[in-house]
C-alpha cells in the first residue's frame, strides 16, 4: 500500500518524510515493547517453575528416586549447574547452532522440537483466519444491507450462539457428527505435510472450521454492527442526497468507515485463534504446540517451555504491532494524532 | 446390598468428574489469564466503546453467559448420566466375565506359543506365504523418556525397548528368567561370581557381530565400572566384569552373594564405544529402532538378522503416543488401532465387538499407604483398624470392574514363587472388629483421617473415595485431598509428608528383592516410614540365601510381618487390559510390564 495514497484525506499531514519518520518511531517503541514484554515472561516462566513443586528428575525418576539416581540424572542432564547460568543458557541456546538448548525431557534442541510444532498450530491458526476473513465481509455486508430480515436474525441469533460454544467444544460435536453419524471422517487420521498438501489440509479441515466459526460468528455480529452504525451516520445521508449509487456508498463510505474497528478486532481474534488453536488440537489429536506445551510444563521442562510460551507471546505481539500499523493506514488520523500530540506515546492506542 | 454398592459407585464417580472438570476449567482459566495478559500489552482503540456499543456488549456478554451455563448443565447431565449406565451392568456380569478373560488370557498365551510354532512349520514348509508380514498399530499414552536402554526409567519405555534390547538372560511370560545372549550360566566362588557363556552369532542392528567387548563393555556402562559414570543403580554391587576368549564367556563378580544379579543381567547389551544411543538406539532384539518423534509415534523395523529363527512375524510395529486413553479412544471405537494395553475397565468393555481382551497381572501394587511416624497412625491399632475395614473384593469389583485381584500385604501374585498367597485367605474384611480395634486405640467416638491422592491417577482418586466410604462405616471419617503429580512426587514421596496416601507401585527388576526392601528401615524407597528390626533381619538374610526354597520362605515370611504390623493398607494387583485386534495372534501378557511385539502375528486370511 502506498503511504501516499491513503494520506489523501490526512487533515494536517504535513510533509511525507516526517510521516516515514513517524512510522520509523513507532515500529522501534513497538520493537522495544517486545524486547521489554518477552524478558519479563521469561523471567516470569523461569519464576513459575521455580515455585511449583517438583523438578525434571523427579517427575522423570517418578517413585524409583533415589538420591543416588537423583544425583546421576541432574548430572546428565546438566542441573547441577546454578539456576540462573541455566535459565540465561536456555534463552542464549535458542539462538546458537554450537551449544543450543536442550528439552529436559527429550533431549533435542528445543528449536528443532518446536519448530514443526508451532508451525502446525500456526498454520491452524491462520487457515481458520482465512475462512473468517473471507466470509466476514460478503456475510457483514448481506446482512447490514437487509437489517431486519429473517436471514438477518438467523444469523444473528446463529451467531450469538456460535460464539457462545468454545471452539474444542465445537470441535467435539464435530468430530462426532461427521465420524459416527456422516462417518465421512476417521479421528486421528493426521497427514502431516510430508503426505502432501492436499491429504494434509482435508486432515486440518475439522479443525480449521471448530476454531473458525466461532471466530466468525464473532466477528460478524462486530462488522455487522459496525456497518449499521455507520449507515445511519451523517455522512452517508450526504452521501444518499448528492444522488450518489448505492454501490458508491457501500463501498466509498461504509465499508471504509467499518472497516477500521474490524481490522482491529481481526488482529485480537487472529492472536485468539493461535492461542485457541493450542486448545482445538488436543481434541483432534493433532501434533501441535499445545501438548507440547502442556507436556513441558507437567515435566517440568524449563528450556522446552520458555521457548515455546516465548514464541508464541512473540507472535501474539507482533500480531497486534501489525494490526496498530494497518489501522495507521486505514485512518491516517491515527498517525497525525501522535504528530501532533508530540510525544505520541500512546497515539496507537487510545 | 447390590443397590448400596452400585450407589456408592455412582456418587464416588460424580465427585470424580467435577474434581475433573475442576482441573480442566481450571486449566482453561490458567490459559485464559495467560492470555488475557497478551492482550492487555497492547489493546487498541477498540476499549473505549460508544454507550450503544456497551449496551450491545453488555447484551452480548449476557447471550454468552446464558448460552455458556446452558452447556454447563448440558456437560453436568451427560456427566451424570454416564457413570449411571456404565457401572450398573459390571457387578451383575462382571466376575464371571473376569474369570473368562483370564481363562482366556491364559488360553491366548498357550495358543499363542502354538501359534509361533505353527507359524514357524508353515515357514518351513512354505517360505514366503502364511501369516508373517504386516505392520500394527500400538497405542501408548506414556512419552518414552531415555531410548539409551541404560538411562530409560519409566516401565512405559522400557516395554518399548524390551523389543529393541536384550540382555544375557530374560523374563518368560511365564515369571521366569531363561538365557537369551547367553546360553547357560555357572555360579562360582560360592555364589560371589557368575560365568556367562555366550550365544555365538547375535549380531546388532548396525550389522556388526556381537563379541565378548561388546558384553564386557555394555556391563561396565551400565555398572559404572571402569570409568564409567554408574547408568543403573541397580547394579552398584557388581565389582569387576571380565571376559574369557578361550571358552566364550565373561564372569561377573559381585560384593556379596545375591541371586537377584540374574534378574539385573536383563541389562541391555550395546556395541562396545557406540554413543548415539540417546537418538539411533542400537541392540540386538527382534526389531530395530526406525523412527521416533516425540509426542507422535516410534517406530520399529523388522530386524532380518535376528538371531531367533521364527521371530518377529511383523515387519513394522508403530507405537503410537496420545496424550491420555481418552485421546486415543474415539480411535479404538473406529478400530485404528491394533493393540492397547492398559485400558479401564470400563472402557474395554465396550471394546469387545472390534477387539479381543487380554488381561493378566503386571506386577503392580496399590496401596493405601501409612505414613508409620504420623499421629495417630504410628498407633499399630488404627493401622489395623484401617486395615479390617477396608473390604477389598468390593475395590477389585468397583474400581477394576473385577480386572483385578485383591492383595493384603507388600507382594503381588505375579511374583509366583515368593508371593504368600495364604495371606489373603486369613485376613477378612470386619467392621465390628474394626470398631472395636478403633476404641481399643483409644478413639471410641471415631477418628479424622487425610488421605492424599495423586489427582492425575483416575483409579487412584476413585480408590479414594471408595476407601472413604468404607471407612465411614466404622467411624473414620476421611478427608481426601487431590494433589498435582509433581507434588505428590515432592511433598509426599520425596518429602514423606503425608498421613495416608494411595499409589500403585511397579518395579524395575523383577525380583522379590526390589519389591521388599523397600521397607528395610533405612531404604531410601521406605516412604511409609515402616519400622522393624525383625523384617530388616529377613531382608538381609534373604539377600544372601542361595537356597531357592529357603529364600522363597524368608520373603513369604517378609510379608506376614508387613500384614502383622499393618505397615500400610496393601489393596489390589490391578491388572493389566489389553484390546488386541480381531485377527491378530500371538500377543502375551508378562507379569511384568512388557510389550513383546516378537510374537505377534496376523491370522491366515485376516485384514491387515
Amino acid at each position: 500500500m502506498k503511504p501516499g495514497r491513503t494520506a489523501r484525506e490526512g487533515s494536517n499531514l504535513g510533509p511525507a518524510k516526517s510521516r516515514t519518520r513517524l512510522l520509523a518511531a513507532f515500529a522501534l517503541r513497538k520493537v522495544r515493547d517486545l524486547v521489554v514484554t518477552l524478558a519479563l515472561m521469561s523471567l516470569l516462566v523461569f519464576f513459575l517453575f521455580y515455585i511449583i513443586p517438583g523438578d525434571p528428575v523427579t517427575m522423570i525418576l517418578g517413585t524409583e528416586a533415589s538420591p543416588a539416581k537423583r544425583a546421576t540424572l541432574e548430572d546428565l542432564l546438566g542441573l547441577q549447574e546454578p539456576a540462573p547460568r541455566r535459565y540465561l543458557q536456555s534463552v542464549t541456546g535458542l539462538f546458537t547452532d554450537q551449544n543450543p538448548s536442550l528439552s529436559l525431557r527429550f533431549q533435542q534442541p528445543v528449536r528443532d522440537l518446536i519448530g514443526p510444532r508451532l508451525a502446525l498450530t500456526c498454520r491452524m491458526a491462520f487457515l481458520a483466519f482465512g475462512i473468517v476473513v473471507l466470509l466476514v465481509i460478503p456475510l457483514g455486508l448481506g446482512l447490514a444491507l437487509h437489517r431486519g430480515s429473517w436471514l438477518d436474525r438467523l444469523l444473528c441469533g446463529l451467531g450469538e450462539f456460535f460464539m457462545a460454544v468454545p471452539g474444542y467444544f465445537l470441535g467435539l460435536v464435530l468430530i462426532l457428527l461427521f465420524a459416527f453419524v456422516f462417518k465421512s471422517f476417521t479421528p486421528g487420521s493426521y497427514q502431516g505435510p510430508e503426505a502432501g498438501w492436499g491429504p494434509h489440509l482435508a486432515s486440518l479441515a475439522l479443525p480449521c472450521l471448530a476454531l473458525a466459526l466461532p471466530k466468525l460468528a464473532q466477528a460478524l455480529l462486530f462488522f455487522r454492527t459496525a456497518l449499521a452504525e455507520a449507515q445511519d451516520q451523517d455522512y452517508v445521508r450526504t452521501a444518499r442526497s448528492k444522488g450518489a449509487s448505492r454501490g458508491r456508498i457501500v463501498a466509498f463510505h461504509l465499508i471504509r468507515n467499518a472497516l477500521l474497528p474490524l481490522v482491529t478486532s481481526l488482529g485480537l481474534i487472529l492472536a485468539d485463534l493461535i492461542t485457541g488453536s493450542l486448545i482445538v488440537e488436543q481434541v483432534f489429536v493433532l501434533p501441535g504446540a499445545g501438548r507440547l506445551l502442556l507436556t513441558a510444563i507437567e515435566a517440568r521442562d524449563l528450556p522446552l517451555a520458555q521457548a515455546l510460551i516465548l514464541s508464541i507471546a512473540t507472535l501474539v505481539v507482533v500480531i497486534n504491532v501489525l494490526v496498530d500499523l494497518i489501522n495507521a493506514f486505514i485512518d491516517p488520523r491515527l498517525v497525525s494524532a501522535a504528530s501532533q500530540a508530540g510525544r505520541g506515546e500512546d497515539a496507537f492506542n487510545v | 446390598m447390590q443397590n448400596e454398592q452400585a450407589s456408592i459407585a455412582v456418587k464416588a464417580r460424580i465427585q470424580n468428574e467435577i474434581i475433573i472438570q475442576d482441573s480442566n476449567t481450571s486449566r482453561l482459566v490458567c490459559l485464559l489469564v495467560l492470555r488475557k495478559k497478551f492482550v492487555m500489552l497492547n489493546i487498541p482503540s477498540f476499549s473505549q466503546a460508544s454507550p450503544e456499543n456497551k449496551t450491545r456488549r453488555a447484551r452480548q456478554v449476557r447471550a454468552f453467559s446464558l448460552c455458556l451455563s446452558f452447556c454447563l448443565i448440558l456437560s453436568l447431565f451427560l456427566s451424570a448420566c454416564s457413570p449411571a449406565s456404565a457401572p450398573t451392568p459390571a457387578p451383575a456380569a462382571s466376575p464371571e466375565a473376569a474369570k473368562q478373560t483370564e481363562e482366556a488370557s491364559e488360553a491366548e498365551a498357550s495358543q499363542a506359543t502354538k501359534g509361533s510354532e505353527k507359524a514357524s512349520e508353515g515357514e518351513s514348509t512354505a517360505p514366503k506365504e502364511g501369516k508373517a508380514g504386516g505392520q500394527i498399530k500400538v497405542g501408548i499414552t506414556q512419552e518414552p523418556d531415555f531410548l539409551d536402554p541404560h538411562l530409560a526409567v519409566a516401565a512405559g519405555t522400557k516395554e518399548i525397548l524390551f523389543n529393541i534390547f536384550q540382555g544375557l538372560v530374560r523374563l518368560t511370560p511365564e515369571g521366569a528368567f531363561e538365557p537369551c545372549l547367553a546360553t547357560s550360566w555357572e555360579v562360582e566362588e560360592d555364589g560371589l561370581a557368575y560365568r556367562f557363556y555366550l550365544r555365538e552369532g547375535v549380531k546388532f542392528h548396525n550389522g556388526q557381530e556381537m563379541g565378548l567387548d561388546d558384553v564386557v563393555y555394555s556391563l561396565q556402562r551400565a555398572a559404572g565400572l571402569e570409568g564409567h559414570q554408574r547408568l543403573v543403580y541397580e547394579l552398584r554391587d557388581i565389582t569387576a566384569v571380565e571376559a574369557d576368549p578361550a571358552s566364550y564367556s565373561v564372569l561377573v563378580r559381585q560384593k556379596t552373594v545375591n541371586p537377584d544379579l540374574i534378574s539385573l543381567l536383563t541389562t541391555a547389551i550395546v556395541p562396545a564405544g557406540y554413543e548415539e544411543q540417546a537418538s539411533e538406539p542400537i541392540g540386538t532384539g527382534p526389531f530395530k529402532f526406525k523412527s521416533y518423534t516425540p509426542q507422535v509415534s516410534l517406530v520399529l523395523e523388522r530386524f532380518d538378522d535376528y538371531w531367533e529363527a521364527d521371530k518377529p512375524q511383523l515387519d513394522q510395529v508403530t507405537f503410537q503416543i496420545y496424550g491420555d486413553m481418552d485421546a486415543a479412544y474415539l480411535e479404538l471405537m473406529a478400530g485404528q488401532i491394533d493393540i492397547f494395553p492398559y485400558l479401564t475397565a470400563e472402557k474395554a468393555d465396550s471394546l469387545t465387538d472390534k477387539y479381543q481382551l487380554v488381561s493378566g497381572g503386571a506386577n503392580m501394587l496399590q496401596l493405601l499407604a501409612f505414613n508409620n511416624d504420623r499421629k495417630p497412625l504410628d498407633n499399630p491399632l488404627v493401622r489395623e483398624a484401617i486395615n479390617l475395614a477396608i473390604d477389598r473384593d468390593q475395590l477389585v469389583e468397583m474400581i477394576m470392574g473385577a480386572y483385578g485381584r485383591p492383595v493384603v500385604s507388600g507382594m503381588t501374585p505375579s511374583m509366583g514363587p515368593y508371593y504368600n498367597g495364604e495371606l489373603v485367605a486369613k485376613h477378612k474384611t470386619d467392621p465390628e472388629a474394626a470398631k472395636a480395634k478403633l476404641a481399643e486405640a483409644g478413639y471410641p467416638n471415631g477418628i479424622d483421617l487425610t488421605v492424599t491422592a495423586p489427582a492425575n491417577y483416575l483409579i487412584h482418586v476413585d480408590t479414594a473415595n471408595l476407601i472413604a466410604s468404607q471407612l465411614e462405616k466404622v467411624g473414620i471419617r476421611l478427608k481426601i485431598n487431590n494433589v498435582e503429580w509433581g507434588t505428590w512426587l515432592e511433598k509426599v514421596y520425596a518429602g514423606r509428608d503425608y498421613q495416608m496416601t494411595i499409589i500403585a507401585l511397579t518395579y524395575d527388576y523383577f525380583t522379590p528383592s526390589d519389591v521388599l526392601n523397600r521397607y528395610m528401615t533405612d531404604s531410601e524407597d521406605n516412604f511409609i516410614n515402616y519400622k522393624s528390626d525383625a523384617y530388616d533381619d529377613l531382608a538381609r538374610k534373604a539377600a544372601s540365601e542361595v537356597d531357592e526354597a529357603k529364600r522363597e520362605q524368608l520373603y513369604q515370611e517378609m510379608q506376614t510381618l508387613l500384614l502383622e504390623d499393618n505397615a500400610s493398607a496393601f489393596l489390589q494387583e490391578p491388572f493389566n487390559v489389553t484390546a488386541v485386534k480381531k485377527g491378530l495372534t500371538g500377543y502375551v501378557q508378562y507379569p511384568a510390564y512388557v510389550l513383546d511385539m516378537s510374537t505377534v502375528a496376523y491370522e491366515a486370511g485376516a485384514d491387515r
